[in-house]
């Protein structure tokens, strides 16, 4: 008991860290372990494995798979998505993602029973998250641009309370963030250089929690059956200025009073219910299937919101035609995306190479269909649906030291996603951007090293 | 016990490992990425004037000219160009660095018998290429041309152009024929000799009650067929009509499904001011629209689209460059939103023409300012830099 005290203790220590560094983010956009997968097993079988997953990558697709650990776990790994995204047979030059993936599963037991905690994330290399505020009419690849440029952390506790029963469940942390900068003082337009300007900045960080359960029952020694679900969260970034300055512009003393709001919904991750299950056809072969329905119906326009207000009293004599008029706030149109079914099939071949150890060549496929309505109107959310061909294979050593009482495994995992092409007819002649096609592929490599201490 | 602090040590380092790796992540400030090259657009507006800002200290200078020398920094007029008004625009270079285009202007300002001119310039800015090609000088002309509208019609560039009313009790008022004419040049695509076919151009059909005056403000396109499409001003609306040879039209009504001819292009309804949200502006063109130009593209689908450019006049004495546009080869019009290029402090710019080069476009108008009338140059789209033109 007192070990696996210590043991709790050092994962809360973990968990609060990673959840103080979830705050200090500023912000966070939707999932990327949802587009390019997460840990090359699961990965190379497309995500199918919601009742066949027990190592780190369970902190995404099921936490209950976690107390199925065959003990301590850590992996570490690397996976690069490059995007070939183009519109009218031009590559729009979407940024790739290139992330270290890591995480934790601490197995052990509670008042008797099996249980386990684990820790998972994805850290982008090129930054931990990005916004972007475009125009309404905008075209842009909606689900690759943005969305994915963002850090990714999870922390989930299982249970086994009966043998055919495991459940597991955790949250995902991000932050949104409101600011407001103020400037004050004078300002002399005929020589900046010599203005006193003050400016004062003030930013709250607010934490953000989406909840993910998951159960997962064996029906058999060879059958397994899973369910999960995960929460939905949109992130907001708000930013107030205040501008007060005593403006000098050619002698004459000009006070101005500048108020701009800014509201923008940096991402929104639809909640997601995943069914599946999990066959051995042989001690060596495992067919994994599952079905995910995604609410994208609910998802809200990424467009930014903004408002302002503009107070100068002009001095006698002075043209007023170079004032900017004041702006009409942004009219957002909804989105109206779709809800999605997303069937997803794998499998796994396991081949004894002798000592114990063990090769594993595993493939994958699923498919989902674009969320996103004919772009007809003044929107320009560019997509397609998507078909996603996975393979991996993966080798496990086992007590390849005296030192390491476990396993060493490596896998390496391939997907290619390919966007048929999609033929987008405006219906208004005046349209600003016009018709356009669309089509593109990504791929994406990775691999992972995890480390089973036995 | 050993192995439980084995465990407490190995999750302190992976905690510290992940704290740095995080704060790295954290302390370094990618690019600033991309995802947003070559992405589809109209390039139709909106248009921002060309700069002239650049500024040297010593070595060092700042900011891009794409403007010659001799324009006054911030103006959107173009200068050299005076009195030179109405142009029309034949694209002749490839894009990129091969901006070559042809204008014809009309000038109208400063003599008693009008001409039309052909200015040219390799780079789209700098014409130094000045010839006047045609002058008002037939009876029914009553030396009162403008509004040239060019196009390429066999080996051969087409000029059409407006004969304005003289009033009733000026000379020569008896002897002319307002409405449109036409020319052809005699030198091929070069165009700088023009004939004149001799006569006003007939347009049959019965007129729509909205042609209060003659025809005028000419812009052509052929479709696919050879069809020409004329859509001309008349009114406070632009027409359309159709002629397979060019020189004898006939009105097209732009909505069959209501009695009598109507216009292609209807100026934007009225709006009380005082019912709309703060910021909200009546519309731009709510008073009339007029001086057509108007380009005729396939889209990657392989329909035509229509892309008209106009003068959007306002109740408030106003006016600006509005963008409209249709898809098919005949039907209304649909308007774009908001004006393309104008402003309260680039004042009343009027008479568009537009070049499009692969990933541009560059707007050629009036821009009739407090003391005089100029020429504009504008480019779309307003974040692109054109290439910084030495002097």
């Amino acid at each position: 008991m007192a070990s696996c005290s210590s043991r709790s203790r050092s994962a809360m220590l973990t968990i609060a860290s990673f959840g103080a560094l979830a705050f200090a983010t500023t912000s966070a956009s939707a999932n990327p372990v949802d587009t390019f997968g997460f840990g090359s097993r699961s990965s190379a079988m497309a995500g199918s494995n919601v009742a066949d997953v027990d190592d780190f990558s369970a902190n995404y697709y099921n936490p209950a798979g976690l107390v199925a650990a065959e003990g301590l776990r850590i992996d570490i790994g690397y996976v690069r998505a490059s995007h070939f995204l183009k519109t009218n047979g031009r590559d729009n030059q979407v940024d790739p993602i290139k992330a270290l993936v890591f995480g934790i599963v601490a197995p052990g037991k509670v008042a008797g029973l099996p249980f386990a905690f684990g820790i998972a994330a994805h850290l982008p290399d090129d930054r931990v998250f990005r916004v972007r505020s475009l125009e309404q009419d905008q075209p842009r690849w909606e689900m690759y641009d943005n969305r994915t440029q963002r850090l990714f952390i999870a922390a989930n506790l299982a249970i086994r309370p009966f043998p055919f029963l495991e459940i597991g469940g955790g949250m995902a942390f991000l932050a949104q963030t409101r600011a407001r900068l103020d400037i004050t003082g004078e300002m002399n337009l005929d020589d900046p250089n010599t203005s006193l300007l003050r400016h004062e900045v003030d930013a709250d960080l607010t934490a953000i929690r989406y909840p993910q359960v998951g159960v997962r029952v064996k029906a058999s020694d060879k059958l397994r059956f899973a369910a999960v679900y995960r929460g939905s969260f949109k992130l907001t970034i708000d930013i107030d200025a205040r501008v007060l300055v005593d403006a000098q512009l050619v002698g004459n003393h000009v006070p101005l009073l500048a108020l701009i709001s800014t509201s923008t919904l940096s991402n929104f991750l639809p909640k997601q219910v995943v069914l599946g299950g999990s066959y051995d056809v042989t001690d060596d072969v495992t067919l994994d299937a599952d079905v995910t329905w995604v609410n994208w119906s609910a998802y809200e326009s990424p467009v930014t919101h903004v408002s302002s207000k503009l107070d100068i009293k002009v001095p006698p004599g002075l043209p007023d035609r170079f004032l900017p008029d004041p702006q009409a706030p942004t009219v957002v149109l909804p989105v109206n995306f779709k809800d999605t079914f997303v069937p997803r099939i794998g499998a796994e071949g396991r081949i004894p190479i002798g000592g114990g150890h063990e090769l594993a060549i595993r493939g994958g496929y699923y498919f989902e269909k674009s969320p996103i309505p004919a772009q007809t109107g003044l929107t320009n959310f560019v997509d397609g649906d998507h078909h996603s061909f996975t393979a991996g294979m993966g080798i496990k050593l086992a007590h390849v030291a005296d030192e390491m009482p476990g396993d060493l495994r490596f896998d390496v995992h391939g997907m290619l996603s390919v966007i048929p092409e999609r033929l987008t007819l405006k219906s208004s002649g005046a349209d600003r951007i016009g018709d356009y096609r669309s089509s593109g592929q990504v791929w994406i490599v990775g691999t992972t090293l995890g480390l089973v201490f036995k | 016990m050993k192995r439980a602090r084995d465990l407490r040590d190995l999750l302190r380092v992976l905690r510290l490992s992940a704290l740095a790796g995080v704060a790295i992540s954290c302390a370094t400030i990618g690019p600033d990425g991309r995802g947003d090259v070559d992405l589809p657009s109209g390039i139709i507006g909106p248009f921002r004037p060309l700069k002239r800002n650049k500024t040297c200290d010593g070595d060092v200078c700042t900011g891009v000219d794409e403007l010659p020398s001799g324009t006054s920094s911030g103006s959107p007029r173009y200068p050299g160009a005076p009195p030179s008004r109405s142009p029309s625009v034949l694209v002749r270079g490839a894009g990129g660095d091969d901006l070559h285009v042809v204008l014809y202007v009309a000038r109208d300002l400063d003599a008693d018998t009008d001409r039309i001119a052909r200015f040219e310039a390799l780079d789209a800015r700098s014409f130094a290429d000045v010839t006047e090609v045609l002058t008002g000088d037939a009876p029914y002309e009553a030396g009162k041309i403008g509004d040239p509208s060019a196009i390429d019609v066999e080996g051969r560039v087409v000029l059409y152009y407006s004969i304005h009313p003289l009033a009733a009790a000026d000379p020569g008022a008896a002897a002319q024929t307002p409405g449109i004419a036409r020319a052809h040049s005699t030198d091929g695509l070069a165009g700088r000799t023009f004939e004149k076919d001799g006569l006003v151009l007939g347009i049959d059909g019965a007129k729509g009650a909205w042609e209060t005056d003659p025809p005028r403000a000419p812009s052509l396109v052929r479709d696919n067929a050879g069809l020409f499409h004329l859509f001309y001003a008349s009114g406070n609306a632009i027409g359309e009509a159709t002629s397979t040879d060019g020189l004898h039209f006939t009105r097209v009504d732009g909505d069959p499904t209501t009695p009598g001819l109507d216009p292609v292009l209807s100026p934007s309804p009225v709006v009380d001011p005082a019912t709309l949200p703060v910021g909200v502006k009546p519309p731009f063109d709510d008073l009339a629209v007029d001086d057509p130009s108007v380009v005729r593209e396939p889209t990657v689908d392989g329909r035509p689209v229509y892309r008209l450019h106009y003068t959007g006049r306002d109740r408030r004495k106003g006016s600006a460059i509005g963008y409209a546009g249709r898809f098919g080869d005949s039907s209304l019009f649909d308007h774009g939103a908001g004006l393309v290029y104008g402003s309260k402090t680039i004042l009343h710019t009027n008479a568009p023409t537009v070049a499009r080069f692969p990933g541009l476009s560059l707007l050629f108008c009036n821009v009739d300012g407090d003391n005089a009338q100029q020429l504009a140059i504008a480019v779309a789209p307003a974040a692109l830099k054109l290439p910084i033109k030495e002097d």
